[in-house]
């Protein structure tokens, strides 16, 4: 009775340990994010940065300053009554990247929240894209990379990964390749990511974040592209639209909100 | 009140040294007290700030926004707010 006692004593002590262990951030990415927003000034490009973690089952990528910004927001929405103090803006890093993707390796969809003024939740069914691997290969900062290529709504991308890192991860929505995905860049030059850091964290025992921190709202990739076009070429009409009409908003010394220029990422659906 | 029975007490006690120590005490808690009420005060006119139907903020993008409702809460107009922060300023960009 006593030896089977310690061996189930063991066993659950060994569960808990590897539960833990499963959670650990094994190595993380910073990416840099390079796109053109508007076709007719070429020159000029949006950066962002973005954190891919991954760990045994699944990988996260998010801006770490939006999730910082909305987690202070979620507290100080909890803690304050006086919300003239909350509408210093700026504060919650509301400039951030809002996209967040987190790829879980045995489920066949990537969940992803996005935010285009509102916040929302969809699923893409896996694969998302279908790659063509090659022999070719170069080094970027002295990791061997190899090319893979796919077309993906509507745009051409080159990518290169590594099999250092043998996890089928990447940077976006990109995912599948039999390794990590150091850069990839569309056909026209229009829209690249590439990691500019990798971190082995594995031994810190930093925990995966697992959800978005805010509430959102479920919705479809295809109703997201329309949320997003509206938005650019009709901001004010967009806006009335996800207020629902129960509160108006205006800009001081505007009459109307100019459009924006519009060029997605995603083409085609 | 409170400051007045104190005063009486100390007044009565014969030690001088006491004496004095006390008065200072209740010098610096009466400093103390006094602050505190102005700072709540600071707060209430921070509240008079906005009034039921409108409410201002600056966006991360630096222009001043204004959410008004004919009834409805300041949880409501900063929600707006911060959903017109979405729709009209910088992560409008991002792939």
């Amino acid at each position: 009775m006593k030896y089977f006692l310690i061996v189930i004593f063991q066993c659950i002590l060994f569960t808990s340990f590897s539960q833990i262990k499963s959670e650990n951030i094994i190595f993380k990415v910073n990416y840099h994010y390079s796109g053109t927003p508007d076709t007719n000034n070429l020159n000029y490009k949006a950066h962002f940065y973005y954190d891919l973690d991954v760990n045994m089952e699944k990988s996260f990528f998010y801006d770490p300053n939006r999730l910082l910004g909305d987690s202070l927001l979620f507290n100080d929405k909890g803690n304050q009554d006086d919300f003239s103090k909350l509408a210093n803006l700026s504060k919650y890093n509301s400039t951030a990247a809002t996209f967040i993707a987190q790829n879980e390796y045995k489920i066949n969809f990537v969940k992803i929240w996005d935010n285009v003024g509102k916040a929302f939740y969809y699923i893409e069914k896996k694969p998302l894209q279908k790659w063509i691997t090659t022999n070719d290969s170069m080094y970027i900062n002295n990791l061997m990379c190899y090319k893979a290529t796919t077309h993906f709504r509507g745009r051409d991308f080159i990518a290169w990964y590594t099999l250092k890192y043998p996890y089928p991860v990447g940077p976006w929505k990109f995912n599948g390749l039999p390794g990590l995905i150091i850069k990839i860049e569309d056909s026209k030059k229009q829209f690249l990511f590439e990691a500019t850091n990798i971190v082995n964290v594995n031994m810190s025992g930093l925990k995966m974040k697992n959800t978005y921190p805010l509430e959102y709202q479920e919705t479809t990739f295809k109703d997201i592209i329309k949320y997003k076009r509206w938005r650019a070429e009709d901001p004010q009409g967009f806006l009335n639209f996800i207020l629902s009409g129960s509160v108006s908003v205006s800009i001081s010394g505007q009459s109307s909100i100019t459009k924006r220029p519009y060029n997605p990422l995603e083409i085609d659906d | 009140m409170y400051v007045n029975i104190s005063i009486n007490f100390i007044i009565q006690l014969k030690n001088s040294e006491i004496k004095k120590l006390l008065f200072l005490f209740l010098l610096a808690m009466s400093f103390a007290v006094s602050s505190m009420a102005a700072e709540n005060e600071t707060i209430k006119q921070g509240n008079k700030k906005v009034n039921s139907t409108c409410l201002e903020a600056t966006s991360s993008c630096g222009t001043q926004m204004v959410a008004c409702c004919a009834s409805c809460s300041t949880a409501d107009l900063f929600a707006a707010l911060w959903m017109a922060d979405g729709v009209f300023c910088g992560q409008v960009e991002q792939p």
